[in-house]
């Protein structure tokens, strides 16, 4: 039985600067009302929020602006491969729909023969420790998304807040050397099971969604939507991206950088040809591929259910209600034909 | 040192072959003794450092898979930079990636190649294997369309094939030209007046979105099926290894599922 | 706001708007956000007050493509950015009516909004229908610019490249701005690559020094760019700042008269002349 250690709350700063010596120790703090995460520095004061964290853990391990390699310009060829990053690395705080989003983009990022080897590294050095959620914000809704604000999947380590401190579970071989500590006592205490609303945003399945690609009703969707991309930017499964070789007085570096499918330039080839030139064809294009087209290729549907998209939708739009007009449109079409074909009442 | 896919390996342009008026053909070798082992259909992501990347079908390997072919047509930025480079200079590869013609599938049928343009090139290579393995292969009949005479390519190639006993060369231009005798007239519209039949046969198109648009609309008219008729798109492909995305036609993505699809494995809203 | 709703039912019953732009209330959320109404559509839904921050003209290119006539629902700030649209040809005015009310303005989030205090005009000055009272015009203050303009140029550097260096490169400034709708932007060029993709300080600069450069005398202080900015990054102070040597040079503050040309585009015999003559400004 894999026991819970408890961690006094006075015992906290010490814990973390004791991981601090072999561990780059990142945690969640708070910037003008947003919190993200940044390194442990021991002088700030340390507060683990109950619910969703504003940015998204995803700039950690896959980075906005990535060097894949440097080369000199004066040289003809001079290109040599980055070295991928090596310090173990604690990321504590982070929530399930963190977590969710972290093995999407394993799925991206790994499961080929063309593994993305910095990539690969960064999960490599890092241990991912989790914390259960103790509330549910407005705009969360992972439990609509098939996921639970206590659950522990694909974390090294859990921990939960407790009243008089923490308690922390080692899940797996990375995780266990981090509960070798003195201020960490096993106990027998175990944290409580809660039951969380779900309803908010319910939508239809991926073979659903795919029978509404020639809809009419992403005309509808994009006359209000303006594709600009911000909450491809805040999702922790958008990993789109573009390979760019960028210099400066001399030096380059070929770097991937994030795109977006929002955005005009994403899908123009040379020669002027675009296949998704409209708004609706992008609009379209990102709620199948969170709805539909990431189950159908990786097995589970990208769409974490933490709502940063509703937070920063400039125009209070928020994506997921794109999955419910079109899961209710859904829902029509099908009471229609099941309508039409019903058998004709007697007089 | 750890192997970053997406950091290319240096190749030598051993030769330039000037096709036609904006197209060249760039022979290239690795620097580091590597062969190329692209079967017909794949593509490479060729780069010139410190410009970008830019997708290429591999239009021709050498025997000793030592020596590989690409076909640039001069269109953007990264093509306008190859266009001035020259024998000697070293670019960038890495590949080769993408599914390929099934070839081994197509024994003992009869095949009709399509190609407009420089979309010859990704078909060149099935074109050389049927050549290679004749007897394996029922009629080979071969459709090439140009805008014009002077945007005729492989012309070395096309007079090989016109000689062939074993092969049939349409080769048309778009609208008549002074001093052109030959056949005039778009592909679809050829393809049509030829009344190219189905039977068992496999068709491959290849070309710019529109062209293979009509055609195989002029192919589903004389009765082709769809899981006859084959294509390979080149749709903003960058990575070529299934993770940046943008290549999608619905779940599929051109790069990984592709780029060689037979019509049917395509969702239909795709062309 | 119910002499609001009748007058858009009567536009409605009398054919004279296919559909209306206007705001709706979030029930989940109790935010409100941008909404197009439809004729059949319970108008009850339809809310105007100080929440209704969004600028409603960046929907109308869109919309007046696939409706003949739109109703929209405007704030002056917002009719300052119809008039910019229409001077610009990007949308025919027989295909608009609009809507106006006397905006004493707006809350972000419960707080006020900073563009408010230098409001050019309460009324959109392009309406077809005006409810409440225009407040009095009063000369615009640019403060947080004086605030900028008193620091050593080392100050400054310091001020925008910490902002600049968190900008994401998400764009959504330039797709939330009525006046940025050139089919290829800059930014997306690739013959010259003028600015990196990248999201890193020198390219981020470049992207905003030079969006705030192609709005001069065209920017209509909707504010809507700041507000959607994910990283607070305050771009508006850019906009302002053109603005008022606009204002200085040519009296001008776009989009506050109909029909007024951007006075970057026009040459006028009155034009100021100090940069001819050698004289600094």
């Amino acid at each position: 039985m894999n026991k819970w250690h408890e961690l006094k709350a006075a015992d906290l700063k010490n814990f973390l600067s004791q991981l601090a010596d072999k561990w780059q120790v990142w945690v969640p703090y708070r910037n003008d009302g947003k919190w993200e995460f940044a390194p442990y520095d021991e002088r700030r004061e340390l507060e683990f929020p109950g619910s969703v964290i504003h940015v998204s853990v995803k700039q950690l391990l896959f980075p906005k602006r990535r060097p894949l390699a440097t080369y000199d310009e004066e040289s003809t060829w001079s290109v040599k491969s980055v070295t991928p990053g090596e310090k173990p690395r604690i990321i504590m705080g982070l929530h399930p729909c963190d977590v969710a989003g972290i093995s999407y983009m394993d799925k991206v990022f790994l499961r080929t023969e063309h593994k993305d080897a910095l990539y690969e590294a960064e999960r490599k050095r890092t241990v991912l420790v989790g914390m259960l959620c103790t509330e549910m914000e407005k705009t969360c809704h992972c439990t609509d998304r098939g996921l639970a604000p206590d659950s522990a999947q694909g974390m090294d380590v859990v921990f939960t807040r407790t009243e008089d401190g923490y308690l922390f579970q080692s899940l797996s071989e990375k995780g266990a050397p981090l509960l070798e500590s003195e201020y960490l006592r096993a106990t027998d205490d175990k944290p409580d099971k809660k039951e969380w609303p779900h309803g908010k945003y319910e939508i239809a399945s991926p073979e659903e969604f795919m029978e509404m690609y020639d809809d009419g009703i992403w005309h509808e969707l994009s006359d209000i939507c303006l594709t600009c991309g911000i909450c491809t930017y805040e999702c922790p499964t958008c990993v789109c991206f573009l390979v760019a070789d960028e210099k400066f007085k001399g030096k380059g570096e070929r770097v991937t950088v994030w795109d977006s499918c929002q955005l005009q330039s994403y899908s123009r080839m040379a020669g002027g040809h675009d296949t998704r030139k409209t708004p609706a064809s992008r609009v379209r294009n990102r709620t199948l591929d969170k709805f539909a087209y990431s189950h159908l290729r990786y097995g589970q549907i990208s769409c974490t259910g933490c709502g940063r998209c509703v937070m920063v939708c400039p125009l209070k739009r928020s994506f997921p209600q794109l999955g419910t007009r079109v899961t209710e449109r859904i829902r029509n079409k099908k009471k229609m034909t099941r309508d039409a074909t019903a058998p004709a009442k007697e007089d | 040192m750890v192997n970053i896919e997406l950091v290319p390996n240096p190749a030598t342009i051993k030769e330039i072959i000037e096709e036609s008026r904006d197209v060249k053909s760039f022979v290239l070798e690795y620097v580091e003794p590597k062969s190329m082992n692209a079967r017909p259909g794949q593509f490479i992501e060729v780069s010139v450092q410190g410009y970008g990347e830019a997708t290429f079908a591999v239009t021709r390997t050498a025997q000793s898979g030592k020596e590989f072919t690409i076909s640039v047509k001069r269109i953007g930025h990264l093509t306008k930079i190859l266009h001035r480079s020259a024998e000697g200079d070293i670019i960038g590869v890495r590949g080769p990636y993408g599914n390929s013609f099934p070839v081994s599938e197509w024994h003992g049928k009869s095949i009709v190649i399509i190609g407009g343009g420089i979309g010859l090139a990704p078909l060149r290579p099935v074109i050389d294997h049927i050549v290679e393995h004749r007897k394996e292969f029922g009629d080979l009949e071969i459709i090439f369309g140009a805008r014009s005479p002077a945007d005729i390519l492989y012309k070395e190639d096309l007079k090989k094939w016109e000689q062939d006993k074993g092969v049939k060369l349409y080769t048309t231009i778009d609208v008549p030209f002074e001093g052109w005798n030959g056949r005039v007239g778009l592909v679809p519209v050829v393809v049509k007046d030829l009344a190219v039949k189905a039977d068992d046969k496999i068709a491959v198109v290849c070309g710019p979105p529109i062209m293979i648009k009509f055609t195989v609309a002029a192919l589903k008219e004389l009765g082709w099926p769809h899981d006859r008729i084959y294509t390979t798109l080149e749709m903003k492909m960058q990575c070529g290894i299934g993770q940046c995305g943008r290549c999608n036609i619905g779940e599929k993505f051109i790069c990984k599922d592709g780029p060689v699809f037979s019509l049917d494995q395509i969702p239909t809203y795709a062309l | 706001m119910n002499e609001i709703r009748k007058k858009i039912r009567s536009l409605f019953d009398k054919g004279e708007i296919d559909v209306m732009l206007g705001f709706r209330e979030d029930p989940s959320t109790g935010e409100v956000k941008a909404a197009v109404f439809k004729k059949d559509d319970d108008l009850n839904g339809f809310v105007y007050d100080d929440r209704c921050v969004q600028n409603l003209v960046n929907y109308l290119p869109t919309l007046t493509a696939r409706y003949k006539r739109i109703g929209i629902m405007l704030k002056g700030c917002d009719g300052r950015s119809l008039v910019t649209q229409l001077v610009e040809h990007r949308i025919n005015k027989n295909q608009i009516v609009a809507l106006s009310a006397a905006c004493d303005g707006v809350k972000v989030r419960g707080e006020e909004v900073e563009k408010c205090a230098d409001c050019a005009v309460s009324v959109s000055p392009i309406a077809d229908h005006v409810f409440g009272e225009p407040k009095e015009k009063k000369d615009p203050v640019y403060a947080r610019v004086r605030e900028i303009e008193k620091m050593t140029p080392a100050e400054r550097w310091k001020f925008f490249s910490d902002y600049f260096a968190k900008c994401e490169r998400c764009y959504a400034c330039r797709q939330i701005c009525p006046s940025c709708y050139c089919e290829i932007c800059i930014a997306d060029q690739q013959e010259p690559k003028w600015i990196e993709p990248s999201a890193k300080l020198s390219a981020n600069t470049m992207w905003h020094l030079i969006r705030a450069y192609h709005l001069a005398g065209r920017c209509a202080d909707c504010g809507e760019c700041e507000r959607v900015c994910p990283q607070d990054i305050p771009m508006r102070l850019l906009n302002n700042a053109l603005e008022k040597a606009v204002h200085e040079m040519f009296k001008v503050r776009p989009g506050t008269v109909p029909d007024e040309l951007p006075p970057l585009v026009v040459l006028s015999k009155d034009d100021p002349d100090t940069i001819m003559e050698g004289k600094d400004e």
